[in-house]
């Protein structure tokens, strides 16, 4: 896939989620400074994203706006539609999700045990160097559009 | 201050921490810090704390953190917002650390309930464990839920069920449901 592909997913994605948004706030008959103070973002931003210019909008920042809104969102990854997973936002379910997998959960009980072995302090000086690296990949990845 | 770059929210609740312990207002850690306290480690953006000031005593706090040299954003909550204020703290790295407060159902023990952790020669007030599961019910988004169970999970015996059943009723009918959930999971 080229990168002018990637870029211009993540724009229809922008756009997608932006309608979505737009029409929330025209049902809610809010006024943009109203709107505003509910989704916890400034006024501007609500005035990007009514008049469609989400160009310069991060589509995590959409995706928030979404979810504070009470949106459901759906996300389907894969090569084949047999492999794609699904995230949704905003629903309950009773059932476990997903495909029961023993070895994802012996994986995951084995990550829960080592972590169990940790100090307090040390699951702190780790989370702080976890979100250092989130932070580099997310800069990472603004500078790379 | 502690924070020398950016990711590091969690070294910018330490400055504004021993901020809140000057002033004697009580706190407790909430969010992505308490979930790595209480369950699986995972990085966030940014820090939350819960402080049990409001009104006037908040708008007190945010002049203190700006005379400190920190930028802050107050935010008053909607009426039918669950949290009742939200008085946000950065620092020149795009460090952020958000402060909540009157969180609708919180029980106001949580705050004595909290557990002190030793971090970067001082010490944090984390909310407990019973605490952090009724509050990720009500919060009950899927990330939420996942962080109820793992923290329940992880917990074995050191639990207490009555206490989680009766702080979860607090929020509300809809997190007590999840709260099941998750003790059935």
């Amino acid at each position: 896939m080229s990168a002018t592909s990637d870029l211009s997913t993540i724009q229809a994605l922008r756009g997608d989620v932006a309608l979505q948004i737009s029409r929330f706030l025209a049902r809610q008959q809010l006024s943009q400074a109203a709107a505003a103070k509910q989704l916890r973002i400034p006024q501007p931003t609500i005035s990007k994203i009514v008049n469609g210019r989400v160009a310069e909008l991060s589509l995590e920042l959409l995706i928030r706006i979404a979810v504070r809104a009470g949106l459901q969102l759906v996300l389907q990854t894969g090569a084949v539609p047999e492999e794609a997973g699904a995230f949704l936002s905003g629903a309950v379910s009773n059932a476990r999700q997903g495909t029961p997998s023993k070895l994802a959960d012996d994986a995951r009980e084995a990550l829960l045990t080592t972590a169990r072995d940790m100090t307090a302090e040390q699951r702190l000086q780790a989370h702080v160097k976890h979100s250092e690296l989130l932070t580099s990949l997310h800069r990472a990845g603004r500078r790379s559009r | 201050m502690k924070a020398r770059g950016p990711g590091q929210s969690a070294l910018l609740l330490l400055d504004v921490a021993a901020l809140l312990a000057e002033r004697a207002i009580d706190y407790a850690v909430v969010g992505a810090m308490a979930a790595s306290i209480h369950g699986p480690i995972r990085g966030t953006a940014d820090a939350d704390a819960l402080v049990s000031v409001a009104g006037p005593k908040l708008r007190q706090l945010q002049k203190n953190l700006k005379k400190a040299g920190f930028s802050t954003e107050l935010r008053q909550g909607a009426a039918e917002d669950p949290i009742g204020a939200l008085l946000a703290v950065m620092d020149k790295h795009g460090n952020r650390v958000d402060l909540l407060a009157g969180l609708r159902g919180l029980d106001a023990q949580a705050f004595s309930r909290a557990i002190t952790v030793p971090f970067h020669g001082k010490s944090l007030r984390v909310i407990g464990r019973e605490d952090f599961i009724a509050m990720k019910c009500f919060a009950g988004g899927p990330q939420d839920i996942v962080d109820a169970r793992h923290a329940f999970k992880a917990a074995q015996e050191r639990i207490d069920i009555d206490l989680l059943r009766r702080l979860s009723r607090r929020f509300g009918r809809p997190a007590a449901d999840v709260l099941e959930q998750v003790l059935s999971s």
